[in-house]
């Protein structure tokens, strides 16, 4: 349903050209709920906004419903809702307003406008004008408008960003339930609980780069770095990154090694002659697979 | 497309700084439009002896006494027709002009053109700006994103909402002054009634086409303030390049003497170099006259060339 390959977005600046996304590889499947995570700046709304043709990619291809992007946009639009960064209406305007222009340009009747508000829970303050909404309204009316299209595809960059933790709860409740209902979503995200409560797939990206993809269940399980406990914990520390390995800080007396391969970690030491007391892996959540993944990459490492 | 046309327009209608521009237009005609009655109404010696004082009433008295040193053709007139004779001579000295559409063709008609065009340059820039502004154009692109129509769109709003406005009103203004000249039993030549008219069609050309440029300019420069700041600075900037390089045949290039001569017919626009150039005889006028066929072409250039920059630009350029 989405397919990108081999994306890159480049911007010319005063220190020559800078690259936003660096050769992004995303699939997303029909039905799933997929997550699509990464520090702040790695190039997660670019790509949404390259996706949805707000901004030209330098290179690389994009495909919605199967269907090249932005050549074929036109054709798919209709059965894509998207939400991208923050909500942006004309402040002067009603929420409802607002909504009937976005539907009349595409033909939508009125009433679904009426329907779209009652959906999100802002029957009654639909005519209240959008400059006076709170930021958890804004967020509601534009899930509102995605809605207007009845879309086959969701694309919600940062749906949560800012809303109390009701209003949270109610996005991920509308989230969920298109997800049940059959529609693809694509959820861009930093909050690493939402997307683990959320979502079934996954791809987490960092430096505008993919680190790494799959089920939620296989990257929560996966294994991508381990603790070291030593009786000399700087030896074990020089020797480590002697050979080239992410070290950072563990838990008490311990070290922290980004490898998925234990075996690297006791080969090094033992060759050092530094005698392990400890060696245990780190995982069990998304939130740990997603520090491991993009520290590894904010450090130089490459995606896994 | 008429689709987007009609969004467009409705858009165009709920936003209050545009509509607020544009009752500015309208208000500022209706002012034009009393201005132009009050100064052209008749006036007894009575009113004109207050405006004036008695300097009014001595004239008056001494073309009862002295006809003939005033102009009376018929000094043997009954008194009461001398009387009238000398009231009229002495209005015509002191009083208002009467109402002349002719005249009025080239003073307040073309006053009411540029109020409309401007109320409407700023009412196109705003519409446009609003959207770059609040950043609500991503969110348009996302439910239609064929940038062209969308472009399109928008700039046939400004351009039929401006060009319908512009044309009522200049139609009501003219058929006012019409109204009043007829309620006055003034004289009104052949012609001037449909080159009234006609002025009307034109003034509403060029507060569409200034509409449609206002628009443009700022889907090119995304910033109402932007663009505001480029039309003064590029005024400011010819005046001051024509006095500090001592060009003296600009005139003929600039918008005014265009806007001048597509809404009355011609502008002689000053040229102190055409003498120079066919050779200086002592005789030569400095001076080149400009067409209403001038204006067209340099307004629909102007358009075009801008036009066309700003929709490249909004189909090529990433969209905040």
């Amino acid at each position: 349903m989405v397919e990108i390959r081999g994306l890159r977005k480049e911007y010319a600046g005063r220190k020559g050209h800078q690259v936003a996304v660096a050769d992004l590889d995303l699939t997303v499947r029909e039905g799933e709920v997929h997550g699509f995570l990464g520090p702040n700046g790695s190039g997660k709304t670019t790509t949404i906004r390259m996706l949805l043709g707000l901004a030209t990619a330098t290179r690389g291809s994009m495909s919605l419903f199967g269907l090249p992007v932005p050549e074929q946009l036109p054709a798919v639009v209709g059965r894509v809702g998207a939400v991208v960064e923050s909500p942006k209406f004309s402040p002067n305007f009603t929420g409802r307003q607002n909504l009937l222009l976005l539907a009349r340009s595409v033909g939508v009747p009125d009433a679904r406008v009426d329907s779209a508000i009652e959906t999100v829970g802002l029957h009654g303050r639909e005519k209240g004008r959008y400059k006076t909404y709170s930021l958890g309204m804004k967020q509601r009316l534009a899930i509102a408008a995605t809605l207007l299209k009845d879309p086959r595809l969701l694309i919600l960059d940062e749906p949560t960003n800012g809303l109390d933790p009701a209003g949270i709860r109610e996005v991920r409740e509308v989230i969920r339930g298109l997800g049940e209902a059959g529609v693809t979503v694509l959820l861009s995200s930093h909050i690493l609980a939402e997307v683990q409560q959320v979502c079934t797939t996954a791809t987490i990206i960092g430096s505008g780069r993919t680190l790494a993809s799959g089920s939620v269940a296989d990257l929560i399980g996966r294994t991508t770095s381990h603790r070291v406990v030593a009786p000399d914990l700087e030896a074990a520390r020089a020797a480590l990154v002697a050979a080239g390995l992410t070290v950072s800080d563990g838990e008490a007396g311990s070290l922290v090694v980004a490898t998925e391969q234990p075996g690297e970690i006791t080969r090094v030491l033992g060759q050092a002659s530094v005698w392990l007391t400890q060696l245990s892996p780190v995982g069990g959540d998304l939130e740990s697979t997603f520090l491991s993944l993009t520290e590894r990459d904010r450090m130089g490492g490459g995606p896994s | 497309m008429i689709r987007l046309l009609r969004v467009e327009l409705t858009r165009l209608l709920w936003r209050r700084a545009a509509v607020a521009l544009m009752a500015l237009g309208v208000v500022a005609t209706v002012a034009i439009f009393v201005g132009t009655v009050l100064t052209t109404s008749e006036q007894s010696i009575d009113d004109l002896v207050d405006d004036y004082g008695t300097v009014v009433s001595d004239e008056y008295a001494d073309c009862l006494q002295h006809p003939r040193q005033h102009g009376v053709p018929d000094v043997t007139l009954p008194e009461d027709q001398l009387a009238t004779a000398c009231e009229q001579l002495v209005a015509q000295s002191w009083g208002h002009s009467q109402l002349d559409l002719v005249e009025q063709r080239g003073g307040s008609g073309v006053a009411v053109i540029v109020m409309l065009t401007l109320a409407l340059l700023l009412a196109g820039t705003t519409f446009a700006g609003h959207d770059w502004n609040t950043g609500s154009m991503a969110n348009q692109l996302l439910f239609e994103p064929r940038r062209s129509r969308v472009w399109g769109a928008k700039l046939a709003a400004v351009v039929v909402a401006g060009g319908a406005l512009a044309l009522a009103v200049l139609v009501a203004y003219w058929t006012g002054l019409y109204a009043v000249a007829s309620s006055r039993d003034l004289v009104i030549p052949d012609q001037a009634v449909s080159a009234a008219y006609k002025q009307a069609v034109l003034g509403a050309l060029l507060v569409a086409g200034a509409a449609g440029l206002g628009y443009a300019l700022t889907m090119l420069l995304r910033s109402t303030v932007g663009t505001l700041g480029l039309l003064f600075g590029a005024g400011v900037v010819g005046i001051v390049l024509t006095q500090a390089l001592g060009v003296t045949s600009l005139e003929r290039f600039m918008p005014w003497g265009n806007f001048t001569a597509f809404a009355i017919g011609t502008y002689e626009a000053y040229d102190y170099d055409s003498c120079f150039s066919t050779g200086y005889d002592g005789g030569c006028e400095p001076t080149v006259l400009l067409h209403r066929a001038d204006g067209a072409v340099y307004f629909v250039v102007l358009l075009t060339v801008l036009a066309l920059f700003s929709l490249l630009a909004f189909r090529r350029r990433d969209v905040p």
